[in-house]
């Protein structure tokens, strides 16, 4: 015989409402629901860090951004100052160079003339906008045909570069036109445009 | 649904078993509440504190009329305990008898609850209400039953003193049910395989705060029930060896007692050994019995 075993009877006046539990595999239902909300908090939390971070971020990049800017607009100034200075220097340069005595150079030219030639004619000409530029324009009567030739290298000796040469001859009588440019001191660059800011 | 369903089902109250429910262990409905045991008979009340743990502590008897008692106690009661909820052992006017022939249709148990005449036939009485045992090998049953009156009477005096109760039982019954799932349990089968075998009969005593109830086993079937209630006192055990003389009378030699107590080293076994010196007796009481058996443990 097996009798099996029992919860001890129950004789009271039952209630009308009384349910049994709930099977426990439910159980999953409520940790679901915690499990969400624990994530939810989670992910508020970790939306509400981030977006502080952001803000933060933002913040910090707003002052860099003003920081650059002024930074651009004081290299902005420096440089347009440079450039002022560096227009002044450039003018005073051209002074320099536009006021190259040309004695040197006509002493040259007359010492240039041989035995056999005659400088009937000499022009020496600046243009205000090329102050470097000499134009040259000398007649001379000659009847050596290297004499030109030695006229150009006195030039050349005096530290001038000929370019743009127009030579005519009727008979003993030379015409020449030359444009000369001084090399004596190099000409420094000027700032460009395009240069970043900051350089 | 109600908000309460929902509130319930995220707190998982909705998956622990009702205080109410009787379907539910005792220790199940409150494993973390500290709850109060009564065991009541006529004349004399004793009561025990269930811890939130579960462990039976402090508790005390006394004598007299239920009602003057839980008027005096129930404030020291209800300090003790969580909710006001109690266990009740209604030990007294109640009749245990053997019947045969009741109905053993599967939830036949539910079924005689709330309507008893479809279980119990030309045996129903009005105003009563029953619980049983079916003997799975033959056609006996024990069958418990007790004045609606009564328990009406209890759960109104326990209500108005504000106390709930979760359980209202009869001890004498409930020990009996324990004493014979023990003994025919599939491990005492195992354990004891030959003593089974080699007894004819048994008789089991359940002895409970005065009252006593004895049925004799003849192998797999229960042929004979006694039982009594606020029979005896402590100290005057003569109403309960009278009631038993005659059972054991009927015993043979191979025969063997199966006694349980409400507690352990119970006076009566040691009455009832003296009385019948040659009566092999096998004690199955446990320290707080009754109380153990109220918590389902």
């Amino acid at each position: 015989m097996y009798i099996a075993p029992q919860i001890t009877h129950d004789i009271k006046t039952e209630r009308a409402d009384v349910l049994p539990p709930l099977p426990n595999v439910l159980r999953i239902i409520p940790i679901i629901f915690y499990a969400i909300a624990a994530l939810s908090l989670g992910l508020l939390g970790l939306t509400v860090y981030q977006i502080r971070g952001a803000t933060v971020g933002l913040e910090s990049a707003q002052k860099r951004a003003q920081e650059t800017q002024r930074q651009i607009e004081e290299t902005r100034a420096a440089r347009a100052t440079l450039e002022n200075r560096a227009k002044l220097a450039a003018n005073v340069l051209q002074w320099v160079e536009g006021a190259t005595a040309l004695q040197p150079l006509a002493v040259a030219l007359g010492r240039s003339m041989g035995t056999k030639a005659a400088l009937t004619e000499l022009t020496l000409s600046r243009d205000e906008k090329a102050p470097r530029q000499i134009q040259l324009a000398l007649k001379m009567q000659s009847a050596d045909a290297l004499q030109i030739e030695s006229t150009i290298e006195a030039v050349r000796q005096s530290s001038f570069r000929p370019f743009s040469a127009k030579q005519s001859q009727e008979g003993n009588r030379v015409s020449y036109e030359v444009s000369l440019i001084h090399q004596a001191a190099p000409v420094p660059k000027e700032i460009s445009e395009s240069a970043p800011a900051n350089e | 649904m109600k908000l309460g369903d929902l509130k319930s089902v995220l707190t998982f109250a909705a998956f622990r078993s009702e205080p109410d429910d009787r379907n539910a262990a005792w220790n199940r409905r409150f494993s973390k509440q500290r709850t109060l045991l009564l065991n009541v008979s006529r004349g004399h009340t004793s009561w025990k504190i269930l811890s939130k743990s579960g462990k039976i502590t402090d508790g005390g008897s006394q004598d007299g009329d239920f009602k003057e008692i839980i008027t005096s106690m129930a404030p020291e009661w209800k300090a003790q305990i969580d909710d006001g909820w109690c266990c009740v052992s209604m030990n007294t006017r109640y009749i245990l008898s053997l019947e045969t022939n009741v109905s053993r249709k599967p939830g036949a148990e539910e079924v005689i609850r709330t309507n008893p005449r479809a279980v119990l036939g030309a045996r129903y009485e009005k105003g009563k209400r029953y619980a049983y045992t079916n003997n799975p090998e033959s056609g006996s049953t024990i069958l418990l039953t007790v004045d609606e009156d009564q328990i009406k009477q209890f759960e109104s005096l326990l209500t108005s003193s504000g106390f709930k109760i979760g359980r209202l039982c009869c001890g004498t019954y409930a020990m009996m049910r324990r004493l014979l799932e023990t003994a025919h349990s599939i491990k005492e089968k195992e354990t004891n395989p030959a003593k089974i075998e080699q007894k004819s009969s048994y008789l089991d005593i359940v002895c409970c705060d005065g009252s006593i109830c004895a049925m004799l086993e003849g192998g797999e079937v229960w042929s004979e029930l006694r039982s009594r209630s606020d029979l005896y006192k402590d100290g005057d055990y003569q109403p309960a060896m009278d009631v038993l003389s005659p059972l054991i009378a009927r015993l043979d030699e191979e025969s063997q007692m199966r006694f349980v107590a409400d507690n352990d080293s119970s006076p009566i076994l040691d009455a009832l050994r003296s009385q019948f010196p040659q009566a092999d007796i096998t004690d199955y009481s446990q320290p707080d019995h009754l109380w153990r058996v109220l918590m389902d443990s």
